[in-house]
């Protein structure tokens, strides 16, 4: 086995040991799970570094590395296709492993002291079961983005559906942390259908689901267009379901019902990159299906520019962070939905900005609350004051959301507008020229709108008078710190000498210098608001429009009346033709039964003389046979 | 040789009179004596019909010796009977012994 193979094997390997290994370490003590899942974790980060390394320019790339061996599909007779449950090892596979490994790296040392105690009744800590299904989850999200066959990719895609269940659930006492779980668990496995189907379409379409073969094929015209649009709007569905975009975005801001690092982990990393990383992986297979393109520009174009509204009227700050990551998910399938090389390195340059400012934003949103004790926005203030070196990263955090340069938001988030522009200016991306236009008019609003929600959230939680409080442990505010030199110096990735995967992104001089002034615009606005007394821009907003975003738009009601209800009424359908259908024959036959024993009960007297006459008769019956008997022969 | 209608018509009347006494009759020692009439019956049957047949073992008077002596040995266990029910409970009514019967009202539950 060559060095790239066994960083790709490693990287999927090590954190799959570390769960399988975390419960029996947990149950020595927890410095041993501690140990476990720090040390799965950073074993798959250096495996990621050093595939990044190798494939740095782009040129070496190593395919069918043996994982699980061979399953097959078909009849191999027949020229069935044989599914050869195989890993890659890639740049993409590199560059996204790096952004997975830091952040579950930062999230297992942090958790590590977020999580300590025995917690409270209702939220007991069970550390070690949590500890495992992180490195579960790590391990998932590296399956899914090393994996070279898309049945192995399905497996790690449910895994992590999985995995996400029982982090958003964690605290299972609590019947909304129940209830989100079982929520992102519905709403996600909804897409998953529409994916299941994908790839049974290429199985059967294309007839082979190994993804170097789909890529050599998408490009021949080998294989029916309408074969690639089918496939790519069924993979959609799952992927618009793992990456929260509209329509099925409602289990995101419910799932901040789960401990504040498992947010960080799947806003940053895992669970919603996890679309943006397939569609990357099979981007030739997208390309070749320009409808998919445009629903997909579509899609973005709605969520990005709507769930940034909706983030400003929130009033909690981990439902802030959660609309902003369905906003900025959106922007990265922007640049994906361009349908050129440029467009796929911007979006992939946004998705490592983003792991690290949103990890960044979440790890520092932990420690604000266990500052004040609280999530909600009314309850912060003046973090400037009572916790400053805190208050500067996640200033940092907030600032690159909002695009402002030198962070890395901003370069990304303008590489993935300069992609579209030029499609939309130009043409010669596999999407429809309108269609990039109004995806790059949605993208500026977008700009503007974050910008100035990230200044609400500035204004409201740094800014204000307060005294200096107690600090935050050490393993903490480590991470933070580590992210905040990331998200500063993450910029860099896009400058010659980057890796080769990210090198065709771009930033524009126009889209640099509007989406500057837009960003600087809203971030004015949101901090001109400080002089209010309650310093938020949102409280600007007339009531009910506020009450409309705040609820996301009502989405959840029109889910309850369309989908749940239905549902479950259907259910109790089901459920009284059960019992009072089906079950009624059975338990008739139960009634039938005992009638009938009762009558021939009723025969046993005790009378001797009654049960002699029976035996005179049987007698005299049995005589009788035999004399007809007799007399007939 | 005397004609076999008769031997045939006791037989009759012995059988019907045990039939009557086992059914109807309520004294366990009346019972009894139709139960007696019925094996005498029986017995005279075999006898008759041996006689009507040219049997050169004569297997019906040898069955009808076997039935006497059952008859006997039946005759003092059955009497042991019917005086251990007359010490149980001071009579010796057939009717008064139930227990193996189903109870009335757990027939209609």
């Amino acid at each position: 086995m060559s060095g790239l193979a066994a960083t790709a094997v490693l990287a999927v390997v090590a954190p799959a040991l570390a769960a399988a290994l975390g419960l029996p370490a947990g149950r020595r003590s927890k410095a041993a799970a501690v140990t476990v899942g720090v040390a799965g974790a950073l074993v798959a980060l250096v495996a990621a570094v050093a595939e990044a390394a190798l494939t740095w320019d782009g040129s070496r790339v190593r395919t069918g590395i043996p994982l699980l061996g061979t399953a097959l599909a078909g009849d191999p007779a027949a020229g069935g296709p044989a599914v050869d449950l195989a890993l890659r090892a890639d740049d993409l596979g590199g560059v996204v492993g790096v952004a997975v490994g830091v952040v579950a790296l930062a999230v297992q040392v942090y958790s590590a002291a977020y999580l300590h105690g025995p917690g409270t009744p209702d939220a007991p800590t069970r550390y070690p079961a949590y500890a495992a299904t992180v490195s579960l989850f790590t391990a998932a999200m590296m399956l899914v983005v090393h994996a070279d066959d898309l049945v192995l990719l399905l497996v790690g895609w449910e895994v992590m559906g999985l995995a996400s269940y029982l982090l958003v659930g964690h605290h299972s006492e609590r019947e909304a942390a129940r209830a989100a779980a079982v929520k992102a668990f519905l709403v996600t496995r909804v897409g998953d259908v529409g994916f299941l189907l994908g790839v049974v379409v290429l199985l059967v379409g294309a007839g082979t689901s190994s993804v170097t073969e789909l890529l050599e094929l998408a490009g021949t015209g080998q294989v029916a267009t309408s074969t690639w649009t089918a496939a790519a709007l069924l993979l959609l569905a799952g992927i618009v379901g793992k990456s929260a975009q509209f329509p099925l975005h409602t289990w995101l801001p419910d799932a901040m019902e789960g401990p504040t690092p498992v947010s960080a982990l799947i806003h940053a990393a895992t669970m919603v990159a996890a679309g943006v990383a397939v569609v990357a992986k099979l981007y030739a297979v997208f390309v070749a299906a320009p409808a998919a393109l445009v629903v997909l520009a579509a899609l973005s174009a709605v969520t990005m520019l709507g769930a940034a509204l909706a983030a400003l009227a929130q009033s909690d700050l981990k439902r802030l962070l959660a609309w902003s990551t369905v906003s900025q998910v959106a922007i990265m399938f922007a640049g994906l939905s361009a349908g050129t090389a440029e467009g796929r390195a911007s979006g992939l340059a946004h998705l490592m900005s983003h792991a690290a400012f949103k990890a960044l934003l979440f790890l520092a949103a932990g420690c604000v609350a266990h500052l004040v004790g609280s999530n909600l926005l009314r309850d912060m203030g003046a973090l400037r004051r009572t916790a400053p070196r805190l208050a500067v990263t996640l200033g940092i955090g907030l600032a690159a959301l909002a695009g402002l340069p030198p962070l890395n938001g901003f370069f990304s988030k303008e590489a993935v507008i300069t992609s579209v522009e030029d499609v939309a200016l130009h043409g010669g991306g596999a999407l429809d020229q309108q269609a990039a236009a109004v995806l790059m008019i949605a993208g500026y609003a977008t700009t503007f709108v974050t910008a100035l929600y990230a200044a609400r959230a500035a204004a409201v939680v740094l800014l204000g008078e307060g005294a200096a409080a107690h600090g935050v442990p050490r393993a903490m505010e480590w991470p933070v710190v580590a992210l905040a030199v990331l998200t500063v110096l993450g910029g860099a990735l896009l400058l010659p000498g980057g890796p080769a995967l990210l090198a065709g992104a771009r930033v524009g001089l126009v889209a640099a210098l509007v989406g500057t002034l837009l960003a600087g615009a809203g971030v004015a606005v949101g901090l001109l608001a400080a002089a209010r007394p309650d310093r938020d821009v949102a409280a600007a907003l007339p009531g009910r429009l506020a009450a409309v975003l705040h609820d996301g738009y009502r989405l959840d009601a029109v889910q309850d009346a369309a989908v749940v209800r239905p549902a479950r009424a259907l259910a109790r359908l089901v459920v009284t033709g059960d019992r009072d259908v089906v079950d009624a024959y059975v338990r008739g036959t139960a009634a039938a039964s005992t009638g009938a024993g009762g009558l021939l009960r009723r025969l046993q007297t005790g009378v001797v003389a009654g049960q002699l006459g029976w035996v005179f008769a049987g007698a005299v019956g049995g005589g009788l046979l035999a004399l007809g008997l007799a007399v007939a022969t | 040789m005397i004609h076999l209608a008769g031997p045939y018509l006791l037989v009759a009347v012995l059988a019907g009179l045990g039939v009557y006494g086992m059914l109807a009759r309520r004294h366990a020692v009346l019972v009894l004596v139709g139960a007696e009439l019925l094996v005498n019956a029986a017995a005279l049957l075999l006898v008759t019909v041996d006689a009507a047949t040219a049997d050169p073992l004569l297997s019906g008077q040898a069955m009808a010796l076997f039935v006497v002596t059952i008859a006997a040995a039946e005759v003092g266990l059955a009497l042991a009977v019917v005086l251990l029910l007359f010490r149980r409970r001071a009579s010796s009514d057939v009717r008064d012994a139930r227990e193996l019967g189903e109870v009335a009202r757990q027939v209609r539950r």
